[in-house]
């Protein structure tokens, strides 16, 4: 797997400043109980991180605040210096590529080229050079012959590395993934593995169960336990740890 | 089979449906001059004629029952007219490769928000069908029988059910449409090569021929 074609560097991109930086962050559903409380951490160039928590633990919503789809009731978070809030979006989310647990959510063009030149486009690329970019990825994804096919026609992994490209085609300085190894197989987790060590991206934020994948593609780990970060460390000894995982409701061998 | 591209199948295909549509009534010569393209349109997709005989003729059996009360004179202009355009729609649906429909609808010729209405409800149709079936199969295998009352109320259970899963999704594809940027309009590329347009642009121009030449005799 050939590294990707680099992607131009954010005008904003300070090598020493946090990339993702969030301060106290809660947000809780209406009526209920918080989800989230006194969030805080930060990403830097470099990092890639992994989101754990056991089911219902707010990974997904901490995700969706990040990108702005849900606005947290207190707290602060930045991304490239720029505060998440209603009318700095377009140019938050245009740092940031997120790919959503369901490929299927992001795969709704006719066909799989028109997916990946989506967001360029919007963005006001011309369609030309959206269509190069996105054979480019094609290509170095192995993907290049389903160019012009529908993605009802691609099998799950297949259709996870199209989302994938769908999202980097936009030269993102941030990866935000959630669950991405949902329904693939062992050969297809390594193969998506490989992507991500290869990807010229600031920061991999990647939420997922699969504790042994994210070994191998992170290098930090963020535990979320009842709404709250419990552990911020490297993840290799917090792999070794079986209690304090199991504690926190990631048994890793059971 | 000829090797056109999708948007240019369908284009062509709604060429002759409109002309045949738009006849004016007992035109037999320009009718016959339509089944004869309807035919060669048919022949040039290579369209397996078994599966076109048992759909047309389901649908000629629906279509007579509504048109014979108009009298026989009337009626048999009317079904040999829907069998000229039932040919052709049918000779291009039948050969659509799979999961093609979206492609092919790029090439409709309506405005763009129905445009995108149509592609996004397409792509979704094959979603929706497969949830559908898995909800009837994990039904099945838990043994779905009973009195009818009972499976009037799991079918509207699995409707309802597949209701709040549709709109769950749609909220999410919206999610994914505008982290990427979506601004209310969906970049569609036009589908047509030159050559294709003029292809097209001939084709009306011989239907208004044939059409327009029905009011005339």
């Amino acid at each position: 797997m050939k590294p990707l074609t680099s992607n131009p560097q954010s005008p904003t991109h300070n090598p020493y400043a946090a990339v993702v930086e969030v301060e106290n962050l809660a947000y809780a559903y209406s009526h209920h109980e918080p989800v989230l409380q006194e969030i805080s951490f930060s990403l830097n160039p470099g990092d890639r991180v992994a989101l754990m928590g056991a089911t219902g633990s707010g990974k997904s919503t901490l995700l969706e605040n990040l990108i702005g789809l849900k606005e947290p009731q207190s707290g602060k978070i930045t991304i490239n210096g720029i505060p998440v809030e209603p009318k700095t979006l377009a140019q938050v989310r245009r740092q940031i590529g997120f790919s959503f647990q369901d490929a299927n959510d992001q795969l709704f063009m006719p066909t799989i080229l028109e997916d990946i030149t989506f967001g360029p486009r919007n963005y006001g690329m011309s369609p030309a050079k959206a269509s190069d970019r996105a054979r480019q990825l094609l290509a170095d994804f192995g993907l290049e012959t389903y160019a012009n096919r529908s993605a009802h026609e691609l099998s799950g992994g297949q259709r996870r590395l199209a989302a994938l490209a769908s999202i980097l085609a936009l030269d993102p300085t941030i990866l935000i993934l959630d669950e991405p190894t949902n329904g693939l197989d062992p050969a297809w987790r390594r193969h998506l593995a490989q992507v991500l060590l290869n990807l010229p991206v600031q920061v991999i934020l990647i939420a997922s169960h699969d504790l042994h994948w994210l070994g191998r593609v992170t290098q930090r780990a963020l535990v979320l336990s009842g709404g709250r970060i419990q552990i911020d460390s490297n993840i290799q000894p917090l792999l070794e740890d079986g209690a304090t995982l199991d504690q926190l409701g990631l048994p890793i061998d059971w | 089979m000829l090797k056109l591209s999708l948007p240019l199948r369908l284009q062509l295909s709604l060429v002759i449906v409109v002309g045949a549509a738009l006849l004016k009534h007992y035109a037999w010569y320009c009718l016959g001059v339509y089944g004869a393209i309807a035919l060669l349109w048919a022949w040039l997709l290579r369209v397996p004629i078994c599966r076109l005989g048992g759909l047309l003729g389901t649908e000629l059996i629906f279509l007579s029952l509504l048109a014979l009360p108009l009298g026989w004179e009337r009626a048999s202009f009317l079904l040999i007219r829907s069998l000229v355009c039932l040919v052709t729609m049918n000779s291009f649906l039948l050969t659509l490769p799979p999961h093609s429909f979206g492609i092919a609808l790029k090439g409709l010729p309506v405005p763009a928000p129905l445009k995108e209405n149509l592609l996004l409800a397409g792509q979704y149709m094959e979603i929706l069908l497969s949830e559908v079936t898995r909800m009837q199969r994990s039904a099945q295998l838990r043994g779905l029988n009973g009195t009818t009352a009972w499976l009037r109320y799991a079918s509207a259970a699995m409707i309802g059910a597949l209701y709040l899963r549709s709109l769950d999704r749609a909220e999410r594809v919206y999610a994914a449409m505008v982290t990427r940027g979506y601004n209310g309009q969906l970049p569609i590329d036009s589908p047509l090569r030159p050559k294709e347009r003029f292809a097209i642009l001939a084709a009306w121009a011989i239907a208004a021929c044939v059409t327009l030449t029905s009011y005339r005799i």
